[in-house]
């Protein structure tokens, strides 16, 4: 008989007591701590201290694991305010802090090796290799927004791992300033190029983040979602209004959730946050497709002349024999075979080998241009 | 001995002229997992030649491998590692902890952290260094005082990025072409969205700019800080880049080096010399400079023109020469009767084009972009002809 897979945590950040009562009001098991000294996308400041903030929500409730956010990435400049966030959450009794600095780890560890580590490091864990070796070094990690589920469902260490399942996406993260001249922090934008597609710029002290024109959404995909037995689920309604939070909370607590409800509750949580809800790359990711489609090893060279009725140029790109059977693969993808037969050196020498470098002077031969590959029928047996 | 010149080598041409324009050493990407996917790269047997070319030249290479790998990646890495071990380069550059874990057991080649994996502190540099590393490539955001910092706190060697294009972003944190344009920033498919023009508003107020538009890194001005602050290798950016800048840029930074080494103690570079070397600089395609994270990035955004700068145009390369007469591998259109400059690390030196022939030595009028001719002229194989 199949076991159900074990419940995730439901976790969220919170920055405020409003916001932590909500999320206490729904039950939600772990709480992240933010605060403008150490997160890079806290986009509610607020004046307290680390130390009054840190305080008076984790005496809300005890019950609930707290967690405190410090994803900076540490500069001279601001060791000062991660000591102290390290320093103030051992003091009032988290025992969980979340980095994206891998040099944080052991800084957090210095302090109290007890400390749980959950790492969010943005970049660099999308493969069950980089994870399984993050689950050596942290307790939980923040699996990358790239990973998509048929991936998530080969990985190890799957109780150890958070995926962000509603919210906005992160799509950069500069120590620049771009909104300079403009008296909100908060800045709406649109990519010229990319019009209708409504991204938000956000400034503080460590620079500016850029947040995608849709948030993550996977409401639709709850019973993958579930099969995959990940351990926590990440709602980040950082930025967000109290009703987008609760119907979140709502619809992903809600075990007898019906795809038929979906569309509604993503109509809310799309007029709510005035953008479209969209599963990211959870069902998929395409974006490493090859360009040209050349076998690396299947390039023997490419044409950098070619006048018409008279001669090519070859560029060689390996080390090769005249005799060989090639094809010209031309910029618009047409193939078709060419010899090397008859070629010269630049000097006019007859060539019968060649080397990588070698320039090889070619009797014209129609729809070859500047630009084309000169390809192996096969690959070369030199080729690793 | 000085610090490392490292130069950019996009593919054979540019990895002759950064060694003779005075690079210490080059870094290069093959074809399997670099992160400029749309820059050449360079075949297997390339990089085998490469390696040894390089070599002879008693100088020093290193592949990059800086992609952040998903499970598809990794299968291809191990061959190629196998391979790489067979040619010896003199460091692999990664940014994966996965990949620089298969580098650590398939190979015994050194590793350097490349700057994609953001270190801007000494703690983040240990971690890597505890993991096997040997060399750490430090974030572009990483200020003077953040490289002393390091140094204090440990001794490895540490390489800094001094002149080329910057990313907007923390490099490695930006994933805006995986979402604009489905292609995978991270894994060499960036499609530099970061240079479009935004339009901006609140409730209150609207713009259109430029924003984030960083200005190209030129760090003459630090250069001497740098040295003091102990980094081991001064990198410029642009394997995408033309072999004219690839030229320019390691023929003045290799005089500015050499012109440091040479000072009495507690003396500094001039004014004018720094002048001279950053009017130099400026001639090649540019988006204007600033200092990038050697000044905390004050001014570092162009907002306000999303195109290019350049007082010259590159018209072609040599690549050999016969009885006086020059092969030149075209880049851009000139003509008989034409003045034009020939680049060499020697300096720079006008000459009016008297004669053109094709290939084939028959006479021609004008030279397209894209073809090979023979001009009259003693200059040799990575020469730079420009005007």
């Amino acid at each position: 008989m199949l076991l159900d897979p074990p419940s995730p945590i439901i976790t969220s950040f919170a920055h405020s007591v409003p916001r932590a009562v909500q999320l206490l009001r729904h039950g939600v098991q772990r709480i992240i701590i933010d605060h403008p000294s150490v997160g890079c996308r806290t986009f509610e400041r607020g004046d307290d201290s680390i130390l009054q903030r840190y305080q008076t929500l984790t005496s809300l409730d005890a019950s609930v694991e707290w967690v405190a956010n410090i994803d900076i990435l540490a500069h001279s400049s601001n060791e000062q305010a991660i000591e102290e966030a390290i320093q103030t959450a051992r003091q009032v009794g988290i025992r969980h802090i979340r980095v994206q600095d891998v040099g944080l780890i052991d800084w957090v560890r210095g302090v109290d090796p007890d400390t749980k580590v959950t790492l969010a490091i943005e970049m660099g864990n999308h493969s069950q290799a980089a994870i399984s070796f993050w689950a050596t070094q942290v307790n939980e990690q923040s699996v990358s927004n790239d990973v998509p589920a048929s991936v998530l469902a080969q990985l190890n260490h799957k109780e150890s791992l958070e995926c962000l399942i509603q919210g906005p996406v992160l799509m950069q993260w500069s120590k620049r300033s771009y909104l300079d001249g403009f008296d909100d922090a908060r800045v709406e934008g649109v990519d010229t190029e990319y019009p209708g597609r409504k991204l938000t710029f956000w400034q503080s002290e460590h620079g500016t983040v850029m947040l995608a024109y849709f948030h993550r959404c996977l409401l639709r995909d709850m019973g993958v979602l579930r099969e995959l037995g990940l351990g926590s689920w990440l709602i980040d309604a950082r930025g967000q209004s109290d009703a987008y939070l609760d119907q979140a909370l709502l619809a992903y607590q809600n075990p007898d959730l019906q795809l038929a409800d979906c569309r509604q509750i993503m109509g809310v949580l799309q007029a709510e946050s005035d953008r479209p809800q969209l599963p990211g790359f959870f069902r998929g990711n395409s974006t490493d497709q090859e360009r040209d489609g050349v076998r690396p090893n299947a390039i023997v060279g490419h044409i950098t002349d070619s006048q018409s009725g008279s001669h090519l140029v070859m560029r060689a790109r390996r080390n090769g024999d005249v005799s060989e059977p090639v094809m010209a693969l031309n910029p618009t993808s047409q193939i078709k075979p060419i010899t090397l037969m008859g070629a010269t050196s630049l000097l006019g020498e007859p060539i019968t080998q060649f080397k990588v470098g070698d320039w090889l002077v070619l009797p014209f031969q129609k729809g070859v241009v500047v630009k084309t590959w000169v390809i192996d029928f096969a690959p070369h047996p030199d080729a690793p | 001995m000085g610090p490392e010149l490292l130069a950019p080598a996009g593919n054979w041409d540019k990895l002759h002229v950064a060694l003779r324009f005075g690079a210490d050493a080059v870094y290069v990407g093959g074809k399997v997992f670099g992160l400029r996917k749309y820059a050449e790269n360079f075949t297997n047997p390339e990089l085998e030649a490469a390696v040894q070319r390089v070599h002879e030249a008693s100088k020093k290479i290193y592949v990059v491998l800086n992609g952040f790998a998903h499970d598809s990646d990794l299968r291809e890495l191990i061959p190629h590692l196998d391979f790489l071990n067979t040619i010896r380069p003199d460091a692999v550059i990664v940014s994966d902890w996965a990949v620089a874990e298969r580098v650590l057991h398939h190979t015994d080649i050194p590793l350097h952290v490349s700057t994609q994996a953001s270190v801007t502190h000494w703690r983040a540099a240990k971690r890597w260094v505890d993991l096997g590393a040997k060399r750490v490539i430090l974030a572009r955001e990483t200020s003077l005082e953040d490289c002393r910092s390091i140094q204090d706190h440990l001794d490895t060697e540490l390489e800094v990025f001094i002149h080329g294009a910057m990313c907007a972003s923390y490099s490695g944190k930006c994933v805006i072409s995986n979402y604009s344009a489905g292609r995978d920033s991270n894994r060499g498919g960036c499609v530099q969205s970061c240079r479009h023009s935004y339009r901006l508003h609140t409730t209150t107020q609207s713009d259109e700019r430029y924003m984030m538009n960083a200005r190209d890194l030129m760090a003459i001005d630090w250069i001497q800080d740098a040295i003091e602050s102990g980094i081991t290798s001064f990198k410029i950016e642009g394997r995408m880049k033309s072999t004219h800048y690839v030229a320019n840029a390691c023929h003045v930074y290799r005089h500015a080096l050499t012109a440091i080494s040479e000072l009495p103690p507690h003396s500094t570079l001039s004014y004018a010399q720094r002048q001279a070397y950053a009017d130099q600089l400026s001639r090649v395609s540019n988006r204007t400079f600033s200092g990038g994270g050697f000044t905390h990035l004050h001014n570092s955004i162009n907002t306000q023109d999303g195109g290019t700068q350049k007082s010259r145009q590159l018209l072609g390369l040599v690549q050999c020469q016969n009885q006086n007469q020059a092969l030149i591998e075209t880049r851009s259109p000139f003509r008989v009767g034409q003045t034009i400059q020939v680049f060499t690390p020697l300096g720079e030196t006008e000459h009016t084009v008297t004669a053109l022939w094709d290939i084939h030595h028959r006479s021609i009028e004008q030279a397209n972009p894209g073809a090979l001719v023979w001009v009259s002229g003693s200059w040799v194989a990575g020469d730079v002809v420009c005007c």
